[in-house]
């Protein structure tokens, strides 16, 4: 058991003050169980039971483990300050940073949410709530921490720069490219364009007020890169608007 | 309410979508059983004792007894409307959703086609789409239209709306039915809608919440409570809360005040990002209406237009021009909207 955790440790990389108390391994349901809390010198989660002790607990969805799904079962000291750790998660979105970062990324390069579910094994109501929960500005895939990545470029910056996965190729598009800032100007209104086409109207009024609680740089650019996949899908239905836009 | 138009309904469907997307039209049974046979794609409105005597084939149906036929709004019990998707491109696809599967909806659309849903009023899936469906994958991408299937106003303590898969005849009340329509690379399809109703130049009014109810409300940034004040101000709830989705004007119908709790109920959810105002009045629907007909030569491939349009504004023999569907109890243009007319024309590049 003891070498166990300690390949763990090192697999989820569970740094101190933490460390995993237990491990259950279901080989029927090929399903991995871990739990994490703060080790203190006297006992696990520490403390004398008092209110100041107060537990809190949480389950989150982990990357997998070779074929086996990974849930962490954090029962922290509230107020624990802890590093950033891929095993940590947001009980919003229910997935661990290492897991969120994973959807993230796949969404970020426009990856059907069914593609997503294939390829991460992830059931598509988890993955529903999850997009709530970045639509609603509620919790951020918690990307802040992760490898550094080149200055003033996030993960959808570079999903933007990408090649294109579920719009389709249309070298000839009159449409601005996805980092046009033109599309940022659209969203928050700063643009006088008249828009006649009723999804457009739709789209662009549910995305006005996601960015109004959507304060995560890589959730925006996200939000962005939909609607430019959007308009190149319906670039035949948006000729009025499209020449407004060419004007800026 | 029932007036039953015989003349509407006698003439047989002559050609009938058979060279491309067309207007539908009141049918008799017979014709509508024929016109099955020949094994053409079917969109189906009918009551619910028309639509259980149809055959097996390609066809999707909803419950409603209420349209705007060929000679104008009529309530028929044996009357079916019926609109033809003719098969341009790959065979077009029907299935059931239930609530766990509908959010996929626009994700299942055909690349380039649109998407006829019919969901039955009343059930979960009615409630849990008005709420969720502006966050549905590829939502607003791809052309999810359709409407609300509901029943005879006499019959709503004994009777319940349901859609019916027309491949295997099995009827639901619980899950939406939907056929999807692959189009030729050529052409497009488009969704529009014609809301005769404007924001009035009264209050602004935001909810704390979204839902199909009410209580708390801010009235020009100040805390009432809805139900009061809509007492309070005589306000004709027959005109519904409108909001402005960036030039769209999307109504939510008044369901009804209970001032016992001191609650508002709608048709649709109010969100709670949007503002709204109550609507200005329509002096003359008919009148209104024709002026906003769009382009005659514009081909209109389906239309619905909601029941609450027929009922208050007295639509029963009146035409509304070229436009004509079932009268419904919500319509869907990509998502729930009411009092609202929507219509998918298919546009060649």
């Amino acid at each position: 058991m003891a070498l166990e955790r300690e390949l763990l440790n090192k697999l989820l990389q569970v740094a101190a003050p933490c460390a995993i108390s237990d491990i259950r391994v279901d080989e029927q349901r090929r399903r991995v169980d871990v739990w994490i809390g703060v080790r203190t010198p006297r006992s696990w989660f520490g403390g004398n039971g008092g209110a100041a002790d107060a537990i809190r607990e949480a389950e989150w969805r982990h990357v997998n483990l070779g074929g086996y799904h990974c849930y962490i079962h954090a029962r922290l000291p509230a107020g624990t300050e802890l590093a950033e750790q891929p095993w940590l998660g947001d009980d919003k979105l229910g997935f661990t940073r290492a897991k969120a970062k994973q959807i993230f990324a796949l969404m970020s390069e426009g990856v059907s949410y069914e593609g997503i579910c294939m390829l991460l094994d992830v059931p598509f109501n988890d993955l529903w709530k999850f997009k709530f929960a970045l639509d609603s500005g509620s919790a951020t895939p918690g990307l802040q921490g992760k490898p550094a990545r080149p200055r003033g470029q996030g993960a959808a910056e570079r999903a933007l720069a990408a090649a294109p996965s579920r719009a389709p190729a249309a070298p000839e598009t009159a449409v601005p490219d996805a980092t046009d800032p033109v599309w940022q100007e659209l969203v928050e209104g700063r643009l006088p364009v008249d828009i006649r086409v009723l999804s457009l109207q739709l789209l662009l009024t549910r995305m006005r007020s996601q960015f109004a609680t959507i304060h995560d740089k890589d959730v925006r650019l996200l939000k962005l890169r939909d609607l430019h996949r959007y308009v190149i899908r319906n670039e035949r239905v948006l000729d009025y608007e499209l020449s407004q836009l060419r004007r800026h | 309410m029932n007036s039953h138009n015989s003349a509407a309904i006698s003439a047989l469907p002559d050609r009938l979508g058979e060279d491309g997307f067309g207007a539908g039209r009141l049918m008799s049974p017979d014709s509508v059983a024929q016109l099955i046979r020949s094994g053409r794609f079917l969109s189906i409105a009918a009551d619910e004792s028309q639509l259980r005597r149809l055959p097996r084939g390609n066809w999707i149906g909803g419950t409603i007894p209420y349209f705007m036929g060929q000679d104008g709004g009529v309530s028929s019990r044996d009357a079916l409307f019926v609109t033809v998707f003719p098969m341009l491109a790959a065979r077009p696809s029907i299935r059931f959703y239930d609530a766990a599967e509908l959010p996929r909806v626009c994700a299942d659309a055909p690349e380039n086609g649109f998407s006829l849903v019919i969901i039955p009023a009343f059930s979960a899936l009615h409630s849990r789409f008005a709420h969720d469906a502006p966050g549905y994958d590829d939502m607003y991408v791809k052309p999810l239209v359709g409407w609300i299937a509901g029943i005879h106003l006499d019959d709503l303590a004994t009777a319940r709306p349901a859609v019916v898969n027309g491949t295997t005849l099995e009827a639901d009340c619980e899950r939406a039915i939907v056929m999807h329509v692959d189009l030729p690379p050529s052409l497009h399809a488009r969704i529009d809608i014609i809301n005769l109703f404007r924001q009035g130049s009264g209050d602004r009014i935001r909810f704390p919440a979204t839902g199909f109810s009410a209580d708390r409300c801010l009235i020009n940034g100040q805390p009432a409570n809805f139900a009061e004040y809509v007492v309070a101000r005589g306000i004709d709830t027959r005109l519904p809360l409108v909001a402005d989705y960036s030039g769209a004007l999307v109504n939510v119908s008044f369901k009804g005040v209970d001032r016992e709790r001191r609650r508002v109920d709608f048709y649709a959810p109010v969100f709670d990002e949007i503002e709204y105002r109550v609507a200005a009045e329509v002096p003359d629907y008919v009148r209104a209406f024709q002026s906003a007909m769009p382009d005659a030569e514009r081909p209109v491939a389906f239309c619905c237009n909601c029941i609450l349009n027929y009922l208050y504004s007295e639509l029963e023999g009146k035409q509304t021009g070229h436009m004509r569907g079932p009268m419904t109890f919500g319509e869907v243009a990509y998502q729930l909207v009411n009092q609202t007319l929507v219509y998918l024309s298919i546009d060649a590049d």
